[in-house]
Parts: structure tokens; C-alpha cells; sequence
């Protein structure tokens, strides 16, 4: 297993990024309560924590339609989704629920 | 008993191609595999683009150029434009693609809600329940990957509302 070390990005790197994901955070969760993304790792962190809302936020979109998702894959619907990107790293997060 | 006591004419040992033992296994798999209904990804044979028909500074040019053929990139009807994107999106980047789990980009666990016999769905990027398997190298690949299909279910729906830059200045 690698180390966190090796993400160091540098730090005009960092700023964008981390402004970026203030934003797409934002509106994700509606809320400003996270903490400051200002390290390599929060960065790929969080990164990771807001792909997987954007890419659910864009299956609800494609489906047109309020309540439960139901993905052809599934045979079930899915009425609820806590996303975590990393479970066993430092900081264990959920961005809430959709 | 025999089949042709349960269906009458029935002669054969086969229905519609499946065995005794086949017909057994089905339901059992389904039921195994609930709630997920595993299947072939068919969107790396179907979606397919040329970034040099695009603008300059167009989205689609920071796409992989290996595959740079328009042939086959139909967005099809309705349906399977749908089916695509499903495909694509996953359950937050999360799909079925095989019932071998270790090739996915991420895990779900699955808990019944109540009343409405739906489900609450946790995802992660670790691809057992243990959670100890996210390296940071697994992690970038994951969201990459996660990403990179989210781009692509994108030119799929925009390639069906006619909003994609195919028009070189």
C-alpha cells in the first residue's frame, strides 16, 4: 500500500483545487461546514468523496424523475445513498445523504 | 416428478435451452446476487468520438484519444441512451460489471428501508466490506475511473439532445 507522501502537488496545484472542490462541495451538500481542504491528501480525499454525488447526481437527472432511483441494474430502488470514499483512512467521511 | 408431469406435452429433458439443474440455479443465482442484477458493459463498444472533430478548447478533447473513431457512436433511441447512461453512472460510480467485485471502483452496502421496502445504499471506494484495501494509488484510480465514465455519460446525453461540438472552426 502506498504512502499519502507521494501525492504532495504543488502549491498554486492546491489552491485551484481546493477552491474547486469548496464550490462543488457547496452545492453538493449545502453546506460550508467542511473542514479545510489545504493538504494533498484532503485533496484526493475529497476529490474522491465528490465524484461519486456528481456521478449519482447525473444518473437522477438522466432519469427525469423525483423519487426512488431505479437503475436496470438494480431490483430494487435505492431511495437513499450515504456516500464514504475512504472507510479506513484518517479522517472517515460521509458527505450526506441523498 | 418428472417435467412432463409439471408441463403437460413436455417430453424433453430441456426447456427453452435450460436443464433440470439450470432451472434450479437461476432463481437461486437471483436470489444470491439480489439486489443486483450483474451485466456486460456494452458502452465500450458503443461509445466511441473523434476529438478531432471538435473546437479547440472543446470538453471532448481532453478525453482519451485512443478511441477516435466515430464509427459505431450512434446515440441510438431512447432507451438505450438510457441504458447507457445507467451503465455508465452506476450507483454513485458503482456497477455490476462482473460478479467478480475486485475489478469494481468501489462497494455498496445494501439496508432495507421501511416502510416503502426500498434501500439505502452506502458506497465507498474500498471493494471489501473490511474497508482496508483503499491504497492511494487505488484511490485516484477509482475516482478517475468513477470520473472518466461520468465524461463519457455526459457526451452520450448530449450526443442524444444534439448539444455536442462537431463542428471544426
Amino acid at each position: 500500500m502506498g504512502s499519502w507522501d507521494t501525492l504532495a502537488l504543488r502549491p498554486d496545484e492546491n489552491e485551484a483545487l481546493s477552491r474547486a472542490l469548496q464550490d462543488i462541495l457547496l452545492h453538493l451538500s449545502g453546506t460550508r461546514n467542511w473542514t479545510r481542504i489545504d493538504s494533498s491528501h484532503a485533496i484526493f480525499h475529497y476529490s474522491a468523496l465528490a465524484a461519486q454525488p456528481l456521478s449519482l447526481a447525473f444518473l437522477s437527472y438522466s432519469q427525469g424523475r423525483v423519487g426512488a432511483l431505479r437503475p436496470f441494474f438494480l431490483d430494487t430502488p435505492v431511495e437513499k445513498v450515504t456516500h464514504y470514499a475512504a472507510p479506513d483512512q484518517p479522517r472517515q467521511s460521509a458527505i450526506g445523504s441523498w | 416428478m418428472r417435467l412432463r408431469e409439471v408441463i403437460p406435452g413436455c417430453e424433453s429433458s430441456r426447456i427453452f435451452g435450460l436443464g433440470y439443474q439450470d432451472m434450479a440455479e437461476t432463481p437461486l443465482q437471483q436470489t444470491m446476487d439480489a439486489p443486483w442484477i450483474f451485466f456486460e458493459p456494452q458502452a465500450a463498444g458503443t461509445v466511441a468520438f473523434d476529438v478531432n472533430k471538435h473546437i479547440t478548447g472543446c470538453v471532448h478533447r481532453l478525453m482519451d484519444s485512443k478511441v477516435s473513431s466515430e464509427e459505431g457512436a450512434s446515440p441510438g433511441d431512447q432507451l438505450q441512451t438510457e441504458r447507457l447512461v445507467h451503465e455508465l453512472c452506476g450507483l454513485a460510480g458503482v456497477a455490476p460489471v462482473s460478479r467478480d467485485q475486485t475489478g469494481w471502483t468501489g462497494s455498496v452496502v445494501f439496508r432495507e428501508t421501511q416502510p416503502q421496502k426500498a434501500l439505502h445504499a452506502q458506497v465507498s471506494y474500498s471493494v471489501n466490506q473490511a474497508g482496508l484495501d483503499v491504497s492511494p494509488t487505488d484511490l485516484e484510480v477509482r475516482t478517475l475511473g468513477v470520473l472518466r465514465h461520468l465524461c463519457l455519460a455526459l457526451w452520450v446525453k448530449l450526443r442524444r439532445l444534439d448539444f455536442a461540438a462537431t463542428h471544426s472552426p
